[in-house]
């Protein structure tokens, strides 16, 4: 399932490389699988005695991948296949403040996104600032006054809440 | 001592190059100055909160002071290196081995508590590093693990007299009994690290406290117990104390090196850098 869903977004090769080491932990309360990316090294360390946490956290797998925020910025950035907007500086502000992406602030959008859609939410610059859902398709996307894609896990999560009530 | 520290930057080099950071910091007019170690650059100046950029939290950089940064540049990383930093959190030096050693090898961070690896998460997926492995234990129990390290970075606890200026606290808490029971835990922690690194490996050993009880006097105190350590020299920084009181100690110790807020323009630090032999 992995393997089908790098191939999907063209990232097949990168998450294949020599030097990385895919590792699947369920965790034993939630049962919930969580999947990282490591070096190969770690990865072996990893195996035989088990960690925390090794390397990055790329999602969690259910019937598919849902990609952890860094994970959406690996897939996105190594194949670009993954659904994106682009938004402002304005919308920049207001993402990294937590805050959801109005049609106004979107630039670029990829052309195929359904409602209900994960897509990452890029600046200007093609740098990741967020993991959004799309409330409407790709044609409604830039329409001004409501509010098309909703903020799921933006880069700034961290310090607005300090750590606490993350997993 | 209270004169506001100065902010240093680190660049995350696993993420970015110096080139493409400079010409954002540019864009965004943040002021800086180079310093002695080509990755750390002075903040002179800027409009926005360095801690609150989108290079920021991007992890393009980490805010960290240069003799942090200095205890890392010491430590002689090598891609490929099985590493071990003993206490970890929240992650700044620990990113910093893992650029060094190019995400490759591994790089093992010990922190035992599981609030402090929230932290030590956030920072190591910011920074981008695939290297590591956390485990939620003491530094002194990394014997547990059944691992031999080429390198171990031991930043030890201490009573933090070097960062007075960001803490200005620690002047009116700190009690002798304090000193005393950092004094134990840090001799313990360094007989850990001794015992766990590979013959020829190399263990650095840092504090920000200005303490000779806890810099000095726990090097000396490990030179007569251990005859196959070495303290190593070092590029900067002023030479270790061999005179304490009283007290003549080990002539070795001038290679340890002391940091100072008004001579080297950093938080007080103390760098031993040991070598490990085979015993040969």
């Amino acid at each position: 399932m992995l393997r089908r869903t790098y191939d999907r977004f063209g990232c097949f090769e990168y998450f294949e490389g020599n030097d990385k080491c895919i590792l699947i932990k369920e965790q034993s309360k939630t049962k919930v699988r969580e999947v990282y990316l490591t070096s190969k090294s770690a990865g072996e360390i990893a195996l035989s005695i088990c960690p925390t946490h090794a390397g990055i956290m790329i999602g969690r797998l259910g019937k598919r991948l849902v990609p952890s925020l860094q994970g959406a910025e690996i897939i996105y950035q190594v194949g670009r296949k993954y659904p994106f907007i682009t938004v402002n500086e304005m919308g920049e502000k207001l993402v990294l403040y937590g805050r959801d992406v109005f049609g106004q602030s979107i630039t670029d959008a990829s052309p195929n996104i359904k409602a209900s859609q994960n897509l990452v939410i890029i600046n200007s610059r093609q740098e990741t600032l967020a993991i959004g859902l799309a409330k409407v398709p790709s044609q409604h996307m830039f329409k001004e006054g409501s509010v098309t894609v909703i903020n799921v896990l933006d880069i700034g999560y961290y310090l607005r809440f300090q750590g606490k009530g993350l997993s | 001592m209270e004169k506001e520290p100065p902010k240093y930057i680190r660049i995350n080099t696993l993420k970015i190059t110096k080139s493409e950071l400079i010409q954002k910091l540019i864009q965004k007019d943040i002021m800086y100055e180079d310093t002695i170690l080509d990755e750390v650059l002075l903040v002179k100046s800027s409009r926005y909160p360095i801690g609150a950029t989108t290079e920021y939290l991007r992890g393009y950089y980490y805010i960290q002071d240069l003799s942090s940064c200095l205890a890392v540049d010491e430590l002689d990383v090598l891609p490929n290196q099985l590493n071990l930093d003993m206490a970890s959190a929240p992650g700044g030096k620990t990113t910093y081995i893992s650029q060094k050693m190019q995400n490759s090898g591994c790089v093992i961070a010990l922190e035992p508590s599981i609030k402090r690896i929230n932290a030590l998460r956030f920072n190591l997926s910011r920074c981008g590093v695939r290297n590591s492995c956390i485990y939620a234990l003491s530094g002194a129990h990394a014997g547990k693990l059944g691992l031999k390290f080429d390198r171990i970075l031991l930043d030890a606890p201490c009573s933090g007299e070097g960062i007075i200026a960001k803490d200005p606290t620690i002047k009116t808490r700190l009690v002798p009994q304090q000193i005393a029971n950092c004094v134990h835990r840090q001799i313990e922690l360094l007989q850990c690290a001794i015992n766990i690194v590979k013959p020829g490996g190399l263990i650095v050993y840092s504090t920000c406290t200005f303490a000779p009880e806890e810099n000095e006097l726990v090097i000396n105190k490990l030179l007569s117990m251990n005859n196959k350590i070495k303290i190593e020299p070092q590029k900067y920084g002023e030479p270790g104390l061999t005179k304490y009181g009283d007290l003549t100690l080990d002539q070795r110790l001038t290679n340890t090196r002391r940091f100072y807020p008004h001579l080297h323009n950093t938080s007080g630090f103390f760098i031993a850098k040991i070598r490990v032999n085979s015993g040969e």
